[in-house]
């Protein structure tokens, strides 16, 4: 499996920020008074950056202003979600701090982070396995392609049923094939990219053809294109949900930690800080 | 004539086959049998005319009489004092013959913007801009209807997001130029106190049977000069369609046509080029006596495009013709005046593709420096070909030897080729060429990371026209479609291109208007809607002209251009009042012109996957591609 572009960077930065964190994590253990005026600053640093960190959303959104490229805000956002990590243990004094509210505060922000990761990760591997396809196409497309593939397989099992003498392959059409081509098959397995049903429902058709006159072995190799075509299309379906689904996490998450940080911030000036 | 598009009125159209038609406006169709096509009497009138009555008329063919082709092709016109005939910079395909009367041409220097009846770039209000965003648009390709004053009818409609009532309309008419509706719907634009204006513009002036506008319509490149009458005159416009059938059937006619571009054209291209630009007027005219020019392919090789890019590699090779056959010896100098050339060496039992060569491109002359050394006559290393349609200059050798080499700098001088040639040896390197053949053949790289298929699929395609050629890399493309809904957010709710098309390997070439450097789709546009803007050069279309007739998109030969029902806000088609026709419209890529920012798909990219590409210059695509 090819090394993402950028890993090397990256796993620097994890591995920079996670020491940061922990030594800044030991310090404060050591001497938590010292730190004490720390926490209130680095709340808003942390803040300052976790507006900086939702711009991009707002940035996706504001697609005809001259702002720059996305891709530059893409990368700032990801090295910003690297340091808002870390000072993350700067602001709490500790990776998982008590009470009800920071510690889904901690959670949020923690599942965020590795949604984050999570997304970057799929977006570099995933479009890579999607190039190496035969076909391209667009998702809201796939289920008519789908059923298009169906219907031209219909007609190959027809045209074999009405052109040869024995019933072989429209019975192995009915009974192997259509369950694989009338809906989407190997979701997962697309996904952790491992085989799906597609190479023994080959070697299954492959050896039907030793019970085959040339005729409809022409056929079964029309079909076999089918198939392909159709482990094609499983494939983009579960890949770009993948990547579309990863997003989407990411932003939720997002979402739902404002919410928590709007709180806090109520807590934090209204009742001296809300703890738990 | 001049192209210009007119806000709800109707342009002299340059028609698809050089007949001049009065355009119904009120169905969209174009109307046969208008006042100055070439009724019975007018082609009588023009047949007795010269040259066409010194033409042998046994010498054409019974499908293509020559009565037919002046009959199908030519247009009579007439103009007053000050109008403007031929703009400079627009695309034309027609030539044109003074009947009567007389013209100026406009030399140096050119006519100003402000004088040509072209509108500044458009640019929609900064507040218009602001809101794109947040406007919702449930329904794309809405459209406010407007009046036509002139009709007195609601046909035809104006973009609601207009980017100015005015843009690519006649302008200036505060600064010198006046129109006025003719018989047949006919806009004329005429120059305000003409003699003053020329004073300080070098000119000259042509008188009746003098032809004009030729170099245009066979090298389809844009007009150099702009034109005006001098008095009131009268004018055949000849389509590129019969200057074709009469170069080929009435020698006289052909030589009188290359005897004009060579004394009105090859001089100025030779002067432009950087190869002569050093050389003194007497060289220079020596140079351009003997120079021999030539075309080859196809003028309208849009039209088999289609089905061409479906041949294979080897099928569309064979197809292309031969300008120069590697291993011919090295007797021109070749200069490419416009289109496209594919260079490539014999490998094998094929022909790789090294490189292409496009307008301003020269061939021949590591060769012909490295025959100068040695003394003796090389052979050209590579073959070269005609993509489409191109038009070349050939500068004989030892011209080239004698008066070009020895003055150019040693910056500007290629390599010699090696002595013994295939494979295995280094080549030499032309200035403005991609990098030559490497020594072990196909398969080494050329495109940075990427295999050297690329250029082969580039060129196969003719993707080398573009100037902005829509490139997604599927390797690096999330799939999000934030590039379309940038686009959509920019024109009105639907975007003008498809994230779908021809495929190598990882990167697509999506179906956008790539701005060609040869944009085939303007020839035929029957009112001139569909044009190249002056300033950036964009291939834009301006709705108010536009018939919705569909000759862009059906020449296109990359399938960039569409045609939209335009709606009510309701969703409802707008409809001609006349015949209940739907109303179209040509919708295509505009490279975001009146947008801030230039091209929102770029930017908009979150994984710098999809790149604008200038194929003129590959060197930012080579750098894409390694990123």
């Amino acid at each position: 499996m090819p090394v993402p572009r950028g890993l090397p960077v990256h796993a620097g930065l994890a591995v920079g920020g996670g020491l940061s964190a922990v030594v800044a994590w030991w310090a404060i253990r050591r001497d938590a008074a010292a730190f004490a005026p720390v926490g209130h600053l680095s709340g808003w640093i942390l803040l300052a950056i976790l507006v900086a960190l939702t711009a991009l959303s707002w940035r996706h959104r504001l697609a005809t202003y001259p702002l720059g490229a996305v891709v530059t805000w893409s990368r700032l956002h990801l090295h910003l979600g690297w340091l808002s990590l870390v000072l993350y243990v700067f602001h709490t004094g500790r990776p998982f701090p008590g009470g009800w509210l920071t510690g889904a505060l901690a959670a949020l922000f923690y599942a965020l982070a590795l949604s984050g990761l999570a997304a970057w990760g799929l977006n570099r591997t995933l479009p890579q396995r999607l190039a190496r396809r035969e076909i391209e196409v667009l998702y809201e497309r796939i289920p008519g392609l789908r059923a298009d593939l169906l219907k031209s397989a219909d007609a190959l099992a027809v045209e074999a049923l009405t052109s040869a003498v024995s019933t072989t392959l429209p019975d192995f059409y009915l009974a192997r094939l259509r369950p694989f081509l009338e809906r989407p098959r190997d979701h997962w397995r697309h996904l952790v990219n491992s085989a799906g049903s597609l190479p023994g429902l080959r070697r299954e058709l492959a050896d039907l053809d030793r019970y085959l006159d040339p005729r409809e072995s022409a056929l079964r190799q029309r079909l076999e294109t089918l198939l392909r075509q159709k482990e094609d299309l499983d494939c983009h379906r579960a890949l770009q949900w993948a990547l579309r689904v990863a997003g989407g996490i990411h932003q939720f998450l997002g979402s739902l930690l404002w919410l928590l940080v709007s709180w806090h911030l109520v807590l934090v000036f209204a009742f001296g800080g809300g703890r738990g | 004539m001049a192209n210009f598009p007119v806000e709800g009125g109707r342009v002299d159209p340059e028609g698809t086959d050089g007949r001049r038609r009065v355009v119904d406006d009120r169905s969209g169709s174009v109307a046969p049998g208008a006042t100055d096509t070439l009724d019975a009497a007018s082609l009588a009138r023009v047949l007795a005319l010269s040259p066409f009555r010194e033409m042998d008329p046994t010498r054409f063919p019974r499908s293509r009489s020559l009565a037919a082709i002046l009959q199908d092709h030519t247009t009579l016109s007439r103009f007053r004092r000050g109008d403007i005939l031929v703009r400079a910079g627009d695309y034309g395909h027609s030539a044109f013959l003074l009947l009567s009367g007389a013209i100026r041409v406009v030399r140096r220097p050119g006519l100003p913007e402000s004088l040509l009846g072209r509108a500044a770039p458009p640019r929609r209000h900064w507040s218009t801009l602001l809101a794109q965003p947040f406007r919702r648009v449930p329904v794309g390709e809405v459209r406010e209807p407007v009046r036509d004053p002139g009709r007195g009818r609601g046909a035809g409609s104006q973009p609601a997001t207009t980017i100015g009532a005015d843009s690519g309309t006649i302008a200036g008419a505060a600064s010198g130029l006046e129109t006025r509706r003719e018989a047949g719907n006919r806009i004329r634009i005429s120059v305000k106190a003409m003699e003053h204006l020329l004073a300080h513009h070098e000119t000259a002036t042509l008188g009746p049977g003098e032809m004009f506008g030729e170099v245009g319509a066979l090298s389809r490149f844009p007009r150099n000069v702009s034109v005006l009458a001098d008095t009131d005159c009268e004018i055949l416009e000849i389509g590129w369609q019969a200057l074709r059938d009469l170069r080929r059937y009435d020698p006289p006619f052909r030589d009188r046509l290359d005897r004009l571009y060579r004394e009105r054209s090859i001089g100025h291209h030779l002067r432009q080029s950087r190869l002569f630009s050093h050389l003194d007027e007497t060289v220079l005219g020596e140079i351009e006596a003997a120079v021999r020019f030539a075309s080859y392919g196809e003028w309208n090789w849009n039209a088999d495009h289609r089905e061409e890019s479906r041949r294979s590699h080897t099928e569309r090779l064979a197809a292309e013709p031969l300008i120069v056959r590697e291993g011919d010896p090295a007797t021109d100098l070749i200069l490419v005046r416009s289109g496209f050339a594919r260079i490539s060496q014999r490998f094998n039992h094929g022909h790789w593709t090294i490189g292409f060569l496009g307008w301003g491109r020269h061939f021949g002359l590591a060769e012909i420096l490295g025959g100068q050394e040695s003394g003796e006559t090389l052979p050209y290393q590579y073959s070269l070909r005609a993509l489409g349609y191109v038009h070349v200059l050939r500068v004989p050798a030892p011209l080239v030897a004698a008066h070009l080499l020895p003055a150019l700098p040693a910056s500007k001088r290629p390599l010699p080729p090696a002595v013994s040639t295939g494979p295995g040896r280094e080549r030499s390197a032309g200035k403005g060429q991609l990098s030559p053949a490497l020594p072990t053949g196909p398969g080494r790289e050329r495109f940075g990371n990427e295999d050297s298929g690329i250029l082969e699929f580039l060129v196969d395609h003719r993707f080398i026209n573009g100037t902005a050629s829509l490139v997604i890399h599927l390797g690096r493309c999330r799939r999000c479609d934030r590039c379309l809904l940038a686009c959509a957010q920019g024109h009105g709710g639907n975007p003008r291109f498809l994230r779908q098309g021809p495929r190598h390997g990882p990167l697509m070439v999506a179906r956008g208007c790539m701005h060609c450097m040869d944009p085939v789709c303007l020839i035929g546009c029957p009112t001139g809607a569909i044009h190249r803007h002056p300033r950036g050069g964009e291939v834009i279309v301006h709705e108010g002209a536009c018939i919705g007739c569909g000759s862009c998109a059906e020449g296109c030969p990359y399938e960039a251009i569409r045609l939209v029902e335009i709606l009510h806000p309701d969703g409802s088609p707008q409809r001609d009042p006349e015949n209940g026709l739907a109303i179209l419209k040509a919708t295509k890529c505009d490279l975001c012109l009146g947008q801030w920012g230039g091209p929102a798909c770029q930017r908009a990219c979150p994984a710098n996957a999809l790149l604008r590409v200038d194929m003129g210059n590959t060197r930012a695509f080579r750098r894409w591609l390694e990123a």
